[in-house]
């Protein structure tokens, strides 16, 4: 290495920071900078993981502070993952919006870049943060940037979802601030490994528990608490659409699971897990439910981001017992979201092709349309096979090790939802999929001659040819997660 | 009488405001009404860092969480900001300071 | 990796890489498409045995291997792949479609390939899904309506089996916890497991009763895809069999249940397959009737002491071989239909073959069946001796049915396509020569030439020529005799009835169901917004969660509910 493994660290935040404020100054070529900063960041967090698998898990005392008034940066190997995650979609996302954003008005050519920069770096140092109030710090950042790109469409609806949505944010973030500051009452240090070293389950932590979980479980978009996400999903722009679904959300399920794993690791024996659980489980049936009776496209796809989140939160009783396996239920959440994140943002992103090339994205608009816009509509099924998780996908390879791990630890209820989950995934998906490869005659297609811009298509497919392909190479990503101390057992560092 | 330390109190203190901002925010369907109960909750969640710092208020005053507290303080006047463009682009567009699931 | 290790997953890799160039471009790489096969016959020639190897990067780290069995099985399916497809070449050459059907015939021989290689279960059931799915494309591939019917018939049942097998991979990894095929660890099978590893595997196999796709989906599909359906993919199952059942819970019963059912399946192919009068379908039901018999063999496999299974294994293995090289020289036979009786008499070698005919390749197989049966427990051996000719006068009476419908369709009006007949020259060929080079065979060729097994090679041939010769005489003075047939699909017919009936109860409980559902939702709706009613009810539901009251009051009751999960302790 060239440049010292701790750097890296820096970098990821301050490239895509530094992106953005050259975008915001430099309008006019907005989409260049962007472009080159995507490329750029990308880099360094390849770089970045290259350097956590060769010397272990780093740490980084930003300016040379240290805790407590200073800021630390760590990467261990769940960071890694979510960075790497947030890096390959981003990079789509980036190809994507200069084709996306290249005809519409320079207002909103003028502000995307800036804003998702500006999310992207939030992202980044929310997953590198060491402390809980950086994490608060972080996670409001990017809920602004999220709010804000909701809004660019600058339609009624988008606006009023972007309103709820920042509310929502506001809520949440302040309800987890709040869960901080008892916690910082109680044990008086900040840092997420100390925490977890002294915390023990007294009254003050319990209360830090609720609120923590109830904020980050709104701001996961948990049911019954997603009611904000399906408006504010379907109503933006399909770029953003595909990071605040793939991306946003997964970032405080980080922190609510990073949490778990260690300062809330001796409330693990409560019920607390189980409420989660059942919330998943409500998740999975009402998401897709939901799902099967929208009339479009992107509506349908965000309900199924209400659903698949339920997965997330299935095993939490099974990661906090002691007796199971934990390190591999943890493979299998990270699997999930990781699966989840690229099988999404290419259905997201197909979605905003079919609503590019044909005006609406109302399912009955799509009727025979695979003859017109094959490499869109294959990028839906492609991505439509991982969230159904069929054979062989990352969506099947996340299932795979949810469920085995569901039998060993004997939870028969939570196999039969799965299983279950993948069907009704089944219906919604085939909604979509079925009518576009009905062959119709040309005069009853919707749009005789749709248009998709070539890089729009390519990135919608490559992130799905990504879904399929993650389900071949599984192993590679899941020994990135064994570096470092990720999981503590019964409160001990 | 309860008797009770000068921690405590405000501790007590915030809690109460955080509860009452977080009614204003479920219970009034008005836009504004509802961004400044977001900043009384966090000005609950304020009192109850500086609590945290005052501790049993024997020795100096624990530094951290002023830090904590003023780095909070510059984000919740963003994300206001940020909400109160919002609001009034809500009006511009809809004719109306709520939102439509929440209007009677 | 060594060169045999990167030779193994070239073989099985390369079909995959150009099937979806070739799917997603084309007409791009179509001329290569039949030599994808190569490296697979070349692996299958030159990797040494038993070479075993994992690639960790690979699913959850799939591991690749090449047993004595996987490399019979690869010789003849490479074989046949390769054959079959330049002989597609030239057969498809007017067809508008070919570049589609190239692209899913190769991610089937990818499947087919990878599946035998693969030395664990996810990988076998991964590219046993492979396979049958895109062989879907094949059986299809004309578009009319009969392939229509077949394809859905096919891939209905394509779909079931999926669904068990996998239900059974999760029973048997998370019983032993290990991913590895059951017969290469030490892995136990419960008894459920096994029987939805033989009904899966069986579908495949066209082992009775769940035989029903085979007549109509192999017939279907255009002459060099009925050959890799009926020579290679259907060995899939038998090779799936052998794989997972050797470790079986009451592996001797499974070994007695399977000779049954091999039996059953090999009368029942041939007394239904006689009154057949597409040739083609002639075919599918003698695979039916072949696959019973190598059945048998998989069955004594299970069921003989271990010092006297290598010689069933053996069996199994040439039989697989033969009937694979057989089977797929008439299948693409039927491609010279039309043309002069000089070609059709080609067929009579293969033909000859399938019913045993001393010296070919068939009496050698059936040599070593016959020979594993021996050393089996008194009552199978005797009903064994018994029945085995008795099968082999059914194959003969078989393929005196198809060629005579070959012989009278040898009109002479067309000229047979250089490269069809010298693909069909080819399986033969090779058919004929391999056998007796094959290491394991020297020894069995020299058993089914002593007297007493040429004999009982013969006498089956000779009786099944009589028999077919009476009937032709007889038939001739009786017309409703000559026309007589059984519908291909056999008690396809009577089952979906079966089915229709239920699925008809079926609807009736999801009505019933429904209807207490909507009374749920409707009663729901009331309770909490009784102003809507005429909204629909679940949508209603989901708005009403949006009002920031509702929503709020929510995330207050959770986060109670929170502190009490907390607090009360677990």
């Amino acid at each position: 290495m060239i440049l010292e493994s701790e750097i890296w660290l820096a970098l990821v935040v301050l490239l895509p920071l530094a992106g953005a404020i050259l975008t915001f100054m430099a309008p006019r070529y907005a989409p260049q900078i962007g472009t080159v900063s995507g490329v750029i960041v990308f880099g360094a967090v390849v770089a970045l993981t290259l350097a956590v698998v060769e010397s272990d898990a780093t740490r980084l005392t930003v300016g040379g502070w240290g805790a407590p008034l200073g800021i630390d940066l760590v990467a261990d190997g769940l960071s890694t993952l979510m960075l790497l995650m947030t890096a390959v979609v981003g990079l789509a996302i980036t190809a994507y919006a200069v084709g996306y954003f290249g005809e519409s008005s320079a207002h909103k050519r003028a502000y995307f870049w800036p804003l998702w920069l500006f999310l992207w770096a939030s992202m980044n140092a929310l997953f590198l943060s060491g402390d809980v109030f950086n994490l608060y710090v972080t996670l409001e950042l990017l809920s602004l940037a999220a709010v804000a790109l909701t809004a660019l469409v600058g339609q009624p609806a988008a606006v009023q979802a972007a309103m709820r949505y920042m509310l929502v944010g506001l809520a949440g973030s302040l309800m987890y601030l709040m869960g901080v500051a008892f916690l910082y009452a109680e044990i008086g240090v900040l840092d997420i490994m100390a925490l977890a070293s002294v915390s023990e389950a007294t009254p003050p932590v319990f209360v830090s528990a609720a609120l923590i979980t109830a904020g980050l479980m709104m701001k996961t978009a948990l049911f019954p608490l997603h009611f904000w996400l399906p408006p504010a999903h379907a109503n933006a722009a399909a770029p953003v659409s595909a990071l605040l679904s793939a991306l946003v959300v997964k970032g405080s399920f980080y922190i609510l699971l990073r949490l778990w794993l260690t300062v809330f690791a001796p409330l693990g024996d409560t019920f607390a897990p189980y409420v989660l659980s059942a919330l998943g489980i409500g998740a999975i049936i009402w998401g897709s439910i939901q799902a099967l009776r929208q009339p479009s496209i992107k509506l349908l796809v965000a309900y199924s981001t209400v659903a698949q989140l339920g997965y997330l939160f299935l095993l939490i009783p099974l990661l906090m017992d002691d007796g199971a396996d934990r390190q591999a239920v943890l493979s299998g959440i990270v699997y999930f979201m990781i699966a989840h994140a690229m099988a999404k943002s290419a259905a997201f992103l197909s979605a905003g092709n079919i609503l590019h090339a044909l005006g609406n994205d109302r399912i009955t608009s799509i009727i025979g349309m695979s003859r017109k816009m094959p490499l869109t509509i294959t990028a839906f099924a492609l991505a439509g096979i991982s969230l159904v998780a069929l054979p062989p996908s990352a969506g099947f390879i996340a299932k795979w090790l949810l469920l085995n791990e569901a039998i060993d630890g004997g939870q028969w209820l939570l196999v039969v939802v799965i299983i279950a989950g993948g069907l009704l995934a089944a219906g919604y998906v085939m909604r979509v999929v079925g009518p576009a490869f009905r062959q119709v005659a040309d005069d009853q297609l919707a749009v005789a001659n749709p248009v998709v811009p070539a890089s729009m298509a390519w990135s919608a497919l490559g992130l799905a040819i990504l879904a399929i392909v993650l389900g071949f190479t599984g192993v590679y990503l899941l020994d990135v997660l064994d570096i470092g101390v990720v999981i503590l057992t019964g409160g001990e560092a | 009488m309860i008797d009770l330390d000068t921690g405590t109190f405000y501790m007590l203190v915030g809690t109460v405001l955080f509860g009452i901002g977080f009614y204003g925010l479920i219970a009034y369907p008005h836009l504004l009404r509802k961004i400044l109960a977001m900043n009384i909750m966090g000005i609950g969640v304020f009192m109850i860092f500086i609590a945290a710092a005052y501790g049993s208020g024997e020795g100096d005053p624990d530094p951290v969480p002023h830090a904590l507290v003023i780095t909070g303080i510059v984000v919740a006047v963003c994300a206001t900001g940020l909400a109160l463009s919002l609001a009034v682009q809500v009006q511009a567009l809809t004719g109306s300071p709520k939102l439509d699931a929440d209007k009677e | 990796m060594t060169f045999y290790e990167i030779l193994l997953v070239v073989a099985w890799l390369l079909p995959l890489a150009v099937g979806l160039w070739q799917i997603a471009r084309p007409a791009h790489m179509l001329r290569y498409a039949p030599y994808t096969a190569v490296p697979a016959l070349v692996a299958a020639l030159a990797v040494p045995l038993d070479t075993s190897f994992e690639l960790s990067w690979l699913l959850l780290g799939a591991t690749l291997q090449l047993d004595a069995m996987g490399q019979a099985f690869l010789l003849f399916t490479a074989t046949l792949w390769l054959v079959s497809g330049v002989v597609g070449m030239a057969y498809l050459q007017k067809d508008a479609n070919r570049p589609r059907f190239f692209g899913y015939y190769m991610l089937a021989m990818s499947g087919n390939f990878g599946l035998i290689i693969a030395g664990d279960m996810l990988s076998y059931y991964l590219w046993f899904a492979v396979m049958s799915f895109a062989s879907y494309g094949l059986v299809v591939h004309t578009g009319a309506e009969f392939a229509r019917r077949a394809g859905s018939v096919y891939i209905q049942l394509v779909v079931i089996g999926e669904v068990l097998l996998f239900a059974a991979l999760v029973m048997i990894a998370s019983d032993n916890g290990s991913l590895l095929l059951p017969d290469a660890s030490d892995a136990t099978i419960s008894t459920l497991a096994a029987v939805l590893v033989f009904i899966s595997f069986g579908l495949k196999a066209g082992v009775i009763v769940l035989h029903v796709w085979l007549p109509l989906a192999h017939p279907a599909a255009p002459v060099p895809a009925s050959a890799v359906l009926s020579g290679a993919m259907i060995k899939a199952g038998l090779l799936g069999w052998m794989r997972f059942l050797q470790p079986a819970e009451f592996a001797l019963e499974w070994g007695e249940f399977l000779i049954m059912a091999g039996l059953l399946s090999a009368f029942y192919g041939a007394l239904v397959g006689v009154w057949q009068h597409d040739p083609k379908a002639v075919l599918a039901y003698s695979s039916i009737s072949q696959m019973g018999l190598i059945t048998v063999g998989a069955g004594a496999s299970l069921l003989l002491p271990p010092e006297s299974q290598p010689l069933a294994l053996s069996a199994v293995m040439l039989y697989a071989l033969h009937h694979g090289l057989a089977k797929g020289a008439l299948f693409l036979g039927v491609g010279l239909i039309g043309t002069s009786r000089a070609m059709v008499g080609l067929l009579f070698v293969p033909a000859l073959a399938l019913a045993g005919l001393p010296l070919t390749s068939g009496a050698v197989a059936k040599a070593e069946l016959k020979y594993a049966a021996e050393s089996l427990p008194p009552v199978w051996k005797d009903s064994l001796e018994m029945l085995l000719p008795l099968a082999a006068i059914g194959t003969t009476l078989l393929m005196a049915r198809f060629l005579h419908l070959m012989w009278t369709r040898a009109t002479g009006e067309k000229v047979p396509h250089p490269i069809i007949r010298a693909g069909v020259l080819a399986t033969i060929v090779v058919g004929l020569i391999v056998m007796p080079i094959w290491s394991q065979a020297s020894d069995a060729l020299q058993k089914s030439l002593e007297p007493e097994k040429l004999w009982v090679a013969l006498w089956p041939i000779l009786a099944g020529t009589v028999i077919a010769l009476g009937y032709g005489v007889l038939s001739r003075g009786m017309p409703a005799l000559k026309d007589f047939t059984i519908a291909a699909g056999d008690v396809l017919y009577p089952l979906e009835a079966l089915i229709h009936g239920l699925l008809g109860g079926l609807v009736a409980v999801k009505k019933g169901v429904e209807a207490v559902a909507d009374a749920i939702f409707v009663w729901a709706q009331r309770a909490l917004q009784p102003s809507e009613a005429q909204k629909e009810t679940a949508v209603a539901l989901e708005l009403r969660l949006r009002n920031w009251t509702t929503a709020g009051s929510w995330l207050l009751g959770l986060a109670l509910v929170f502190l009490l999960a907390v607090w009360l302790g677990g």
